[in-house]
């Protein structure tokens, strides 16, 4: 890969600014495996809880003219298997990997990040912000700042790894739960998560196409809500920001960067350009930089 | 890339067996022999099936009555509507005048039978062998015969053909002649021992794991250690793409992802 896609973030220098975010492909080692050598700089693990998930019921995607919806459901096989696949990616491949982990409260939070301590993640995400949980847990908590800064603060508590919070895009004011993230003492922002949830309906059945009804709505529609929501956010904290919302090209990489993020995640997008996309996303990233005379895609800054 | 969902009425559902339906759709799809359509009635579920036939108006899946899901969908009469989603996947490569063996064990023999009407249109010569547990659990085999092929039929109780497995009758087989190709579909252990079996002649299996969006994001149906996605990749492997998984024949995973190990042969 090209040394001008390289780039520093808490302290690790990544092969390339794209990120693996949680939730695509990600269950097993091979996926991690696989997501590396098309390209990914760093590699997130779907999120994992303390007991193993089956998910949401089949159908769990649909697509529609804009992007998608989908209702996984956070399947998982649990935090100890999901930690086993790490290892086993890392007896492997060297990638910095995020151990992405969902839990219902601060304790959880707190015992789920005593597991990654032992494991060979170089990073925890907390996922604050599935929306495709509603009936089970209700609103996400990032949706209250308050939860934001109780979670963080625990898990910072006892975290041997840099903690990154993954926040929602359906929120009040992101200013104010970027912040508690920050001042509780995240190391870095995930932003955004899917957007919504939204349905759509078949009106031949008469019936929604997804079996959970609702699903978070991804895919190019949510660029623009991605780009305003990280450019808010990085107006008012320090810490870098993981980036993702409806990117699918180099030029999607560099837009959302301008907007303030440091890394950034493609996820819908190994739908619509196959797992081949961080290749391609990364020679578009080199293109550009060449052509608007960047040396490298670190001094790509935030636009005022 | 589009997904390609549509809702279609069921124009016609027959029943191979006491555990087998197929539906039959009016509907022109292009497909090839070995690719599957996500099929879902929006109200109990939605779940992987082969392609059993495909001709320039209508396709047909056929599908074995295990669970609840597949309860709910063989109570569907012609004239109710599923939606389907596909085709996807990769499919059989289909030579021109080669001589080809045709193995499949249960459910895995429809779709080999739209592989067969494939073959012979290119002028191979065909040789099928079919398995079951009993013969109440037959099916395609009428089909077969209609294509000009009669299939050497293999039960586990001798109440239908020969007593034994496909594997047996593969092996009686591969003394007599030496087939340019050899296609396999249906249990797991069948699928590797006919691989082991298959003596250095070029050899496709088609591999089934749980599938979640068939779009190739979720990493549900990605086999170990280099991701392969049945969904995409998948789920016809040649012998070359199964030799790198070392997760076939060894363990496939559940709903959550956890990790299942099959236990012993089945065919």
């Amino acid at each position: 890969m090209s040394k001008k896609l390289m780039i520093d973030f808490l302290g690790y220098t990544l092969a390339s600014p794209l990120v693996l975010p949680a939730g695509i492909m990600g269950i097993s080692s091979g996926s991690l495996a696989r997501a590396a050598n098309c390209g990914a700089g760093l590699l997130t693990t779907k999120s994992l809880s303390l007991k193993p998930r089956k998910g949401h019921n089949n159908p769990v995607t649909a697509c529609f003219e804009g992007g998608m919806i989908n209702a996984m459901g956070l399947c998982n096989p649990g935090i100890k298997e999901g930690l086993e696949e790490v290892r086993d990616f890392k007896k492997r491949i060297e990638s910095p990997v995020i151990a992405s982990v969902f839990g219902t409260s601060p304790e959880e939070f707190y015992e789920l990040a005593s597991y990654v301590n032992k494991s060979k993640a170089d990073f925890i995400e907390l996922n604050l912000s599935c929306p495709n949980v509603l009936d089970e847990f209700g609103v996400p908590l990032s949706a209250s700042k308050d939860s934001v800064y109780k979670i963080v603060k625990s898990v910072k508590s006892v975290s041997e790894r840099p903690v990154i919070a993954k926040l929602s895009p359906n929120v009040l004011s992101i200013k104010e739960i970027a912040m508690a993230a920050q001042n509780a003492g995240a190391d870095a922002l995930s932003m955004i998560n899917s957007l919504g949830p939204g349905m759509l309906i078949d009106i031949k059945l008469k019936r929604p196409v997804l079996a959970n009804k609702f699903g978070g709505v991804s895919g190019p529609c949510l660029k623009p809500v991605a780009q305003k929501l990280i450019y808010e956010a990085s107006s008012c904290v320090k810490i870098p920001i993981i980036g993702m919302g409806g990117v699918i090209s180099g030029k999607d990489v560099i837009e959302i960067k301008m907007a303030g993020a440091t890394l950034a995640g493609i996820g819908a997008g190994v739908f619509y350009r196959g797992i081949e996309i961080f290749k391609k996303v990364n020679r578009e990233i080199v293109k550009f930089l060449n052509e608007a005379g960047y040396e490298n895609i670190g001094e790509v800054k935030r636009i005022k | 890339m589009k997904e390609k969902r549509f809702t279609l009425k069921i124009m016609d559902v027959i029943y191979e067996n006491e555990k087998t339906i197929t539906f039959i759709f009016k509907h022109k799809i292009k497909s090839g022999p070995g690719q599957f359509i996500m099929l879902s009635d929006l109200e109990n579920g939605e779940k992987p099936f082969s392609i059993s036939s495909c001709d320039g108006s209508s396709f047909g899946v056929t599908m074995k009555i295990v669970g609840e899901f597949t309860g709910k969908l063989s109570a569907l009469k012609p004239g109710d509507m599923v939606s389907i989603r596909g085709p996807y996947g990769s499919t059989f490569t289909i030579p021109e005048g080669k001589r080809c063996l045709i193995t499949g064990g249960g459910c895995g023999v429809p779709p080999l039978f739209f592989l067969a009407g494939r073959l012979i249109e290119r002028n191979n010569t065909v040789t099928a062998v079919t398995g079951f547990k009993t013969g109440s659990e037959a099916m395609c085999v009428n089909e077969f015969e209609k294509t000009g092929i009669r299939p050497v039929i293999m039960t586990d109780d001798g109440s239908l053909g020969a007593r034994g497995t496909v594997l047996d009758a593969m092996r009686d087989i591969l003394k007599k002649e030496r087939p340019d190709m050899i296609y396999a579909a249906g249990p797991e252990i069948m699928l590797k021992k006919v691989m082991d079996a298959s003596d250095g002649i070029p050899c496709e299996i088609l591999v089934e794991r749980y599938m979640k969006c068939a779009i190739g994001i979720c990493g549900q149906c990605a086999m170990d250690p280099i991701g392969l996605r049945v969904c995409v990749e998948g789920p016809v492997l040649n012998k070359r793409a199964v030799g790198l998984l070392s997760e076939f024949g060894a363990y496939r995973r559940d709903a959550s992802g956890a990790k299942e190990f099959f236990c012993g042969a089945t065919h």
